[in-house]
């Protein structure tokens, strides 16, 4: 090694430990505690709101067919009660979690819970969900009971210091978040969105009808400022809440702009979460300043021996937060419009893109003789399910290989299955989705580029 | 509050209003639509359909008390008229004709007539009688049980109708037909139950539609799934279509009667006046609403119309022998229906946004 490779060695490594330095700094753990409790509570309302609209019944019990990720084809729903009480535990995990008892273990179990439930059917899909699986992992990985929390009480009271919580657990949940809003406004940086004002224009004009604003909203330049604006503002705002001077006005606008998609949008509790987690970028002390004029007690600062950041933890961090930037990128490896044929799609934080109708029907022959049958999937799943599959690709092709086991165990031979599959995306004119040439029960199911969907 | 606030609220609502006026915003016309389409069109059709019964059933008292040729025609001509009607109001079967308050609409209407339930009935001691056929299931009451008892079998249904016990069950599917058509008249009437109003107060005071696009798009998309329905049960399982190909003319509707591409016809009929509208009477249609969005569905809604109909009066044979002796022709049918299927279920929800939406868990 020459001497000036030495000093470049020496210096990376100086680096590196600054690095580690900064992030090992010890922080409040007030902040990952307010969010806990909030998070938490957030979680507790969305398994009663699976309960009580019956989506539990909806989505899991009743169906009879499940469309399933690739490779998690083995995760069922449970017989009988066993769902309900899957979403018990759920609920019961949320609930600790919220408090703070066993308030990793309570993470962990709900991010088990949640993301096996989201596993089962694939056509409720939702890029809140699985942030939602995302941010319970990593609470589950840092010391998110630290503070504000049952298990704070517990340890002050064996007289044990309190956990610590250092910088990293902040930047991995600002990155986590951050990363969503980028993708989000990068996957906006398309004709559509910027030229067509497409989907906005559409969705905004269905709204007419509200009071007072409505026929703003049905105005065409609002639609392209909202796109224009929307895509900015998902852009930027990581950048607006990490800059203190801008912070709180950024959080006020976060706020106005998620309530407003809320009352417009029938988008659940999506926008209470990012509400909710953007008080992440708040300085971790927030919640203790905010409670000291409610004269709550300060809790000790005092770090304890946990939670110290090692290189292969800095290592592990990093390559998580790698695999968040691979994963919304992958998409790159398809050619053609991701928002036509959806491959790299999910998991990818492409949120309000696409407005898409879609028609789908499958000719099934057997035998030498080709006897042909032509299947008209509606009956056989709920609507939810029929609407998904009828513009998703990769759900027409599983139905298709569900149809081909179906009469292959009816006692039909050389069972072939094609989809008759039209879709619209965006207002565009309907055109096939799917090579009606191509038998799809047979099609390899892989994260290949599946060559049988027609081009836009 | 301070005292500025109403004052710049009200500020706010002309700024507002005065750039949607000026900025070229599409009227919303949904619930003036809606409004039209319930209380012109759906109620008149269900007043009609009751209306029609009333003289069915007063048919089929007279051909029991006088069967003759001509009263038994007289009766299958009034069933034929309510059938037309309830076939062109069949875009509709939402709200009271199958919410499960209501479920009246399987009450009227449920095909392919079971033979063996009714026959078996006729066979039994159970009651015929008005009061006994209204707990009577769907099977036993109905347009298509009195079509069968009209028709079946066609050179001895007169003959038949001489049977008392046949008779008194024929009158009194009528008259159980008259209760319900006028229980789903008065479920949509104004003056009763008013379901007509849950369309045009959707998202302020309806309980049913939860948006007036949950309401909008309910009505719209009625049309692709009424085109998928005659192509999968009324032309597909005749077709043979779940069975390999074979043949099943047992399956059709009106099979009796032979009025299966008819009532094809006139439910097409329907779709046509909801999209169209009906200019002697002042009726919007959706086309309306398309055009007030830039969409010009107009041709080729007119077109795939045309050939669609077609395409079903090339079936020249009843559809029950068409299956069998010219199923290609069939086949084309439903291909060119399938073309219609398409444009309003893809083109049309796609370019107006109007898919449904079911719940929470429906989105990105």
């Amino acid at each position: 090694m020459t001497a000036t490779e030495r000093a470049r060695a020496v210096h990376a490594r100086s680096h590196l430990a600054r690095l580690l330095e900064r992030l090992d700094a010890p922080c409040d753990a007030a902040g990952l505690g307010a969010f806990r409790i909030l998070f938490g509570a957030l979680l507790c309302v969305s398994v009663l709101r699976f309960w009580a609209y019956g989506w539990i019944e909806e989505l899991y019990l009743r169906p009879s067919f499940h469309f399933t990720y690739l490779g998690f084809e083995w995760v069922r729903p449970w017989p009988g009660w066993g769902m309900y009480a899957h979403f018990a535990l759920m609920g019961a995990a949320a609930l600790c979690l919220c408090v703070g008892v066993w308030s990793r273990l309570s993470a962990f179990v709900f991010f088990v819970a949640f993301t096996y439930a989201e596993l089962i059917e694939k056509a409720s899909y939702l890029n809140h969900y699985y942030f939602v699986s995302l941010v319970t992992l990593l609470l589950a990985l840092m010391p998110s009971g630290a503070s504000l929390s049952v298990d704070a009480w517990r340890r002050q009271r064996r007289g044990q210091a309190p956990q610590a919580v250092r910088r990293w657990s902040y930047v991995l949940l600002q990155a986590q978040l951050g990363l969503l809003y980028f993708f989000a406004g990068f996957a906006k940086l398309n004709p559509d969105w910027l030229l067509s004002a497409q989907p906005l224009r559409t969705w905004l004009g269905l709204h007419a009808d509200e009071p007072l604003v409505g026929p703003l909203l049905a105005t065409p330049w609002l639609a392209y400022a909202a796109s224009y604006a929307g895509a900015a503002y998902d852009l930027s705002i990581t950048a607006w809440l990490l800059w203190p001077r801008t912070r709180r006005y950024a959080y006020a606008t976060l706020v106005v702009f998620h309530v407003g998609v809320w009352l417009l949008f029938p988008i659940g509790v999506f926008s209470w979460v990012m509400i909710i987690s953007a008080t992440l970028f708040f300085h971790p002390s927030w919640p203790r300043r905010w409670l000291a004029r409610h004269t709550l007690a300060s809790p000790n600062l005092a770090l304890g021996s946990g939670g110290r950041l090692s290189t292969m933890s800095l290592g592990i961090g990093l390559g998580y937060l790698l695999l968040q930037l691979a994963i919304p990128l992958r998409f790159l490896l398809y050619p053609g419009n991701v928002n036509w044929h959806e491959q790299g799609f999910r998991f990818s934080w492409r949120v309000m893109l696409v407005e898409k109708a879609g028609q789908v029907e499958f000719t099934v022959l057997t035998g030498d003789a080709d006897r042909r049958y032509v299947v008209y999937p509606r009956d056989a799943l709920t609507p939810l399910q029929y609407k998904m599959m009828a513009t998703q690709p990769d759900m027409i092709q599983e139905y298709a290989q569900h149809l081909k086991h179906s009469f292959a165990a009816r006692g039909h031979e050389r069972v072939r299955v094609y989809a008759d599959a039209w879709a619209s995306l965006n207002g565009r004119p309907r055109q096939r989705l799917i090579d009606p040439k191509v038998d799809l029960g047979n099609a390899p199911r892989s994260l290949r580029q599946k060559p049988w969907i027609v081009p836009l | 509050m301070n005292a500025g606030g109403p004052g710049v609220g009200a500020g706010l609502l002309c700024i507002l209003s005065a750039m949607a006026c000026s900025s070229g915003g599409a009227p919303d016309t949904r619930r003036e639509l809606l409004s039209s389409w319930s209380t012109e069109l759906i109620v008149p059709m269900y007043r009609d359909f009751a209306e029609e019964s009333e003289v069915l059933a007063e048919a089929l008292a007279n051909v029991c008390t006088n069967p003759t040729a001509d009263t038994l025609e007289a009766a299958r001509a009034a069933w034929a008229q309510a059938r037309e009607t309830w076939k062109e109001a069949e875009v509709f079967s939402f709200g009271p004709y199958s919410r499960p308050e209501f479920r009246i609409g399987p009450k009227i209407d449920s095909w392919p007539a079971h033979v063996d339930d009714v026959e078996g009935l006729l066979a039994s001691t159970t009651a015929v009688d008005p009061a006994t056929v209204a707990t009577l299931g769907v099977w036993h009451k109905g347009l298509p049980v009195v079509e069968y008892l009209l028709y079946s079998p066609d050179a001895a249904a007169l003959e038949r109708l001489t049977e008392p016990r046949r008779c008194e069950y024929l009158t009194s599917v009528g008259a159980e037909m008259v209760s319900r058509a006028r229980e789903l008249h008065a479920a949509w009437s104004p003056d009763a139950g008013n379901f007509a109003a849950e369309l045009s107060g959707a998202g302020r005071t309806s309980t049913a539609f939860r948006s007036l696009k949950d309401a909008f798009s309910e009505i719209v998309n009625r049309m692709g799934f009424t085109v998928e329905n005659i192509r999968r049960d009324k032309l597909g399982r005749p077709l043979g279509e779940e069975g390999g190909g074979v043949p099943s003319p047992e399956a059709a509707e009106s099979r009796f009667s032979g009025r299966s591409v008819a009532d094809i016809q006139d439910n097409l009929d329907g779709i046509e006046v909801l999209f169209f509208g009906d200019e002697s009477r002042e009726l919007p249609g959706l086309r309306r609403y398309a055009e007030e969005h830039g969409h010009d569905f107009d041709e080729p809604v007119q077109s795939r119309l045309a050939a669609a109909r077609s395409a079903l009066d090339a079936i020249e044979a009843p559809l029950t022998e068409a299956v069998e002796t010219s199923p290609d022709r069939v086949r084309e049918a439903s291909a060119q229906l399938g073309e219609l299927q398409r444009l309003l279920q893809v083109d049309l929800i796609g370019a107006l946004g109007l898919s449904l939406n079911f719940n929470d868990n429906d989105g990105d």
